[in-house]
């Protein structure tokens, strides 16, 4: 049973990309969606095994979805890797009580991205 | 008779008229006896005349006391008057002319003229007069208005040159042909004029010309008068001139104060503030009377609200209770509103060696601190900008290049991979930049603890291994303990990125060696490399920004060129020192000098501590003007120094136990090649280490001559001068260290034995295995070797030992059983060989032989000159 993977990032390209990269690599299915709004709809929908999730969107940015992801009964117990640009640590140190498993630099490079997810998630 | 009579009558009326007559009153007295007898010619025999005469001599000499009563009397009121005139004005000009006048009125002068001596131009300048009502003084001072006349020239100027008084009775007999001046002074009715210089001191600094339509003779009691007006002129002039002086500088200094936009406050020994300027008070939010009288520190924090109180341990009341120089950034509360960041430097006011206050000065950095955040969230924003778009074209590049999503042909192969090392490199490039940024501007305060340097080494050659072994690179390091402060993912971010360069710079099969030597205030770390080597032109700049050493270089293997320049900059916070130095058979050597406790860095802050003392050096330097500035530098960095001008005192204090000679290389106008030897003749044995001090640029010539140890180039860079005094400093103090290879248990120790009583640390091996392992481990700095070994022979040791960079110029002492035929000299040559035959050589020689190559190998080791000084290499 592959592993499900939401990506939520308001770029289009990066979701593109991103979902290439472990569809291709990995073999895992992939489920995207464009703001922290409709991710959140399409976590209770589609229950991923693991969330990327970019920090930077208008509207409800990372923090502010994975609060309301954490709220969410359906939702709280699943695994949320950032997906970011904001490699400064000053950027940093605002991450570190989100309750989130790993962040996770752009750019990535496609062919090892799964293999971190994996890593950081204990998956084999 | 008719004409005595006449002689006398007007003698006598002349005198009687003159009041303070210029007529010796003896002759008043004779006069009168003279008309006595002309009027009573028998005065001889008649007793009455007797009596008469006997009258009139004492007439005369009554007239004579009543004279000089009266003209004590006229002196003393004349002093009063000019007392009076000079306290009531405080103009001088004012005051100076009624003095004239009292002068000329009482004396029956027309003129009186003062001109002032400029002491620049040599000259006599018109100032100010005085004349009696009339057209004739009218019109002398008119013509005297705006002149000016040189030394000697004229009355004034006459009376100038001589230092005295000059006086003409009768200027109508002046030798032709008079001057200008004098004819027309005449022509103006004068009959006599007289000049007199004023003096203050022993200078002359006015001269008083007068004249009078009679003629009249030089008087000794009318010349003291006038000395003596001239000499209260001279006082109150000078008084007056110190007086505008004094309101000018006062004045001078009022408008620079009102117009510096930094607050100043001045404060009294007592810690109260004596003035503030008008920007303090708008700074303060109060008026500057308000601010005097406060304590300082009240000024600043007193306004501050109940939960914004600062402690005992406020920086600023320290510094202000302490009287101690202190600058750096502190909040001020306005008395009227909120408060706002400042930058102030206090600094403390010595008169004499004693507190006589202080001065404060502040500036509001709002405005600086906004900038700062902005350039951060610049940066930051920027940052993410540029990776958003970088990921969807790395990935897609990535996931193309890797041929899954279908198979390409080999040309779009290619570009695709042009495209995605490209793509990496702007990544590497923009993290670079950032990381430069952040560090240079302090944004990334390094945390500082104790490391083990030989776990980061360790660290960075794994975290390399996979792409040395890519490139076929061998990587190998010492495992040297050594503790020092320091910042650890910092270190092996410069460690990293020297392997990267190092690996990058190599062909396949050479070695990469990283080796850590301690030493006594710091240890040195170097990577050493085969690869392509350095210009010696270029081991500077490559530390810059975006510095290339020639076209086909790192760049094309993904260097950003911000490599070496965020090594520098993390080194540089750690008050340590990093250069390049090139092999001299292939390669580069980088090395990184690190102090065990660096000072720590601010940006920007307070100043920063003083290091706890390193030890004297001597400065030895004729220059005035640059030297007590290297001199602070070097106090700043903590260590003291003596001063020395010339060879004889840099000889007389190079003996004193300092640690180091700074040597300026031309001092009494003899090289610095003529003072080394000077100075290594005072102490053969001691050998504190010599720096020279050059305008020369170290690169050009590439040798350091004999018995100097290292080289800074004059204008002084201070991070130069102190880099260089580490590496020389780190040096020498430690011990020799020689290894000894020998599988004689017996005799090792006997060779041993044969140093342990020099400053020397003796190593010994018992086997080839054991002889390599030691070499990397101990470092030794001169090898004992016995060519015949168990395991392998010393051709191989040798032979090993030649392959790596650092050990290849290692001196070495062959110890042999047999005679060894020139061939086999020649491969076991080293550095400096010296071949002994065992049976030959008593303990004794091989003692005095090791000992001299140590030595002068010790003189060659930093000095990177090609090896060869034992047959042929």
């Amino acid at each position: 049973m592959p592993h499900r993977i939401l990506i939520i990032d308001d770029e289009e390209d990066i979701r593109e990309v991103a979902a290439l990269s472990l569809e291709t690599v990995a073999g895992w299915e992939v489920v995207k969606a464009d703001s922290g709004a409709q991710g959140l709809a399409r976590a209770i929908e589609h229950q991923p095994d693991a969330i990327l999730l970019d920090v930077m969107m208008p509207g409800m940015d990372g923090p502010a979805t994975i609060r309301e992801l954490r709220k969410n009964p359906a939702t709280t117990r699943i695994p949320v890797l950032l997906l970011t640009a904001k490699v400064q640590s000053s950027d940093q140190r605002r991450f570190a009580d989100l309750g989130i498993e790993a962040v996770l630099f752009k750019p990535f490079d496609p062919l090892t991205l799964s293999t971190q997810i994996a890593d950081v998630l204990g998956w084999y | 008779m008719d004409k005595e009579k006449v002689t006398a009558a007007y003698l006598c009326s002349h005198a009687s008229r003159r009041g303070f007559s210029f007529i010796p009153p003896v002759l008043a007295g004779l006069a009168l006896a003279v008309a006595m007898a002309a009027f009573v010619p028998h005065l001889a025999t008649d007793p009455r005349l007797t009596g008469l005469l006997a009258f009139a001599a004492g007439a005369a000499a009554a007239t004579l006391v009543f004279r000089l009563l009266i003209q004590r009397e006229h002196r003393q009121s004349l002093q009063m008057l000019l007392s009076q005139i000079v306290g009531e004005n405080t103009s001088s000009e004012v005051a100076t002319i009624g003095i004239l006048e009292v002068l000329c009125v009482s004396q029956g002068w027309d003129v009186a003229i003062k001109w002032n001596v400029n002491a620049e131009n040599q000259q006599l300048e018109y100032s100010t007069a005085w004349g009696v009502p009339g057209q004739n003084a009218a019109c002398i001072i008119q013509e005297s208005i705006g002149l000016t006349l040189d030394r000697g020239v004229g009355l004034p100027g006459r009376a100038w040159a001589n230092g005295r008084p000059v006086w003409i009775a009768d200027l109508a007999s002046q030798p032709k042909p008079t001057s200008f001046h004098i004819q027309f002074v005449l022509s103006n009715g004068m009959a006599s004029g007289w000049a007199v210089p004023v003096r203050v001191g022993n200078e002359i600094t006015a001269v008083l010309e007068f004249y009078c339509h009679s003629r009249l003779r030089v008087n000794r009691e009318v010349m003291a008068t006038v000395e003596t007006v001239a000499a209260s002129l001279g006082q109150m002039q000078a008084r007056s001139l110190d007086r505008d002086l004094a309101e000018d500088l006062s004045r001078q200094q009022e408008i620079l104060l009102d117009s510096i936009a930094d607050g100043i406050c001045g404060v009294d020994r007592n810690g109260l503030v004596s003035f503030a300027n008008p920007a303090a008070a708008r700074l303060l939010g109060a008026s500057a009377q308000s601010l005097t009288g406060k304590p300082v520190h009240d000024l600043l924090h007193g306004s501050a609200p109940p939960n914004r109180q600062c402690g005992e341990d406020c920086p600023l009341r320290r510094s202000t209770e302490n009287h101690k120089s202190a600058a750096g950034e502190d909040i001020i509360f306005r008395a009227d509103s909120g408060p706002f960041p400042a930058e102030y430097v206090l600094t403390p006011i010595l008169d004499h060696g004693r507190l006589s206050g202080a001065v404060l000065s502040f500036r509001d950095i709002s405005q600086r601190h906004a900038l700062d955040r902005l350039k951060d969230e610049f940066i930051s924003t920027v940052s993410h900008e540029l990776r958003t778009p970088l990921t969807s074209i790395r990935g897609a590049l990535g996931l193309l290049s890797s041929g899954m999503l279908g198979k390409v042909n080999d040309k779009a192969a290619n570009l695709l991979r042009i495209a995605l090392t490209n793509s990496d490199r702007l990544v590497r490039l923009i993290n670079d930049i950032l990381d430069l940024e952040r560090i240079q501007s302090g944004k990334e305060p390094l945390a500082f603890r104790p490391v083990q340097l030989a776990d980061i080494v360790r660290q960075a050659i794994e975290g390399m291994a996979p792409v040395a072994e890519a490139g076929g690179v061998q990587l190998i390091h010492d495992t040297t303990k050594v503790e020092i402060d320091a910042d650890p993912d910092r270190l092996l971010q410069v460690l990293t990125n020297l392997l990267s360069n190092a690996v990058k710079f190599s062909s396949p099969n050479s070695t990469i060696s990283v080796m850590i030597r301690p030493g006594t205030t710091g240890v040195t770390l170097s990577v050493i490399d085969q690869g392509r080597g350095i210009p010696a032109d270029k081991l500077d700049a490559i530390f810059g920004r975006f510095q290339q050493v020639d076209a086909s270089d790192s760049r094309q293997m993904g260097g950003t060129g911000l490599g070496l320049a965020i090594c520098r900059t993390i080194v540089l916070q750690h008050s340590g020192r990093i250069w390049a130095e090139r092999n001299p058979i292939r390669g580069s050597t980088f090395r990184v000098f690190l102090p065990y406790k660096p000072a720590p860095i601010e940006a920007p802050g307070p100043l920063p501590e003083q290091e706890p003392g390193h030890g004297t050096l001597l400065l030895a330097d004729a220059n005035e003007a640059t030297r007590p500035q290297i001199a602070a530098q070097l106090t700043r960095h903590g260590y003291s120094v003596i001063e020395t001008a010339t060879v004889e005192q840099t000889l007389a204090a190079a003996h004193k136990g300092v640690e180091a000679i700074l040597l300026d290389t031309s001092l009494d106008g003899m090289n610095g090649w003529e003072i080394l030897p000077l100075l290594r003749r005072l102490d053969p044995e001691a050998h504190t280490p010599v720096v020279l001090l050059s305008i020369e640029n170290r690169q050009k010539s590439a040798e350091l001559p004999d018995h100097a140890e290292g080289w800074v180039a004059t204008p002084l860079n201070e991070d130069a001068l102190m880099g260089e005094l580490a590496r020389v400093l780190c040096g020498p103090g430690e011990k020799a260290r020689i290894l000894v290879v020998e599988d004689d248990v017996d005799l090792a120790r006997v060779i041993g034995d044969v140093f342990s009583c020099d400053n020397i640390e003796v190593q010994l091996a018992y086997s080839l295995k054991e002889a390599l392992d030691a070499c990397f481990a101990f470092q030794p700095q001169l090898l004992v070797l016995d060519i015949g070994l168990p395991d392998g022979d010393g051709f191989n040791v040798v032979d090993w030992l030649r392959k790596h960079e650092d050990l290849a110029h290692l001196p070495l002492v062959v110890y042999s059983g047999r005679e060894l035929s020139p061939a086999e000299c020649r491969q076991l040559t080293l550095g400096p060989t010296h071949f002994l035959t065992k049976a030959r050589v008593e303990p004794q020689q091989l003692e005095a032989l090791v000992l001299t190559m140590l030595r002068s190998s010790r003189q060659m080791e930093e000095a990177a000159l090609p090896a060869a000084s034992g047959p042929n290499p």
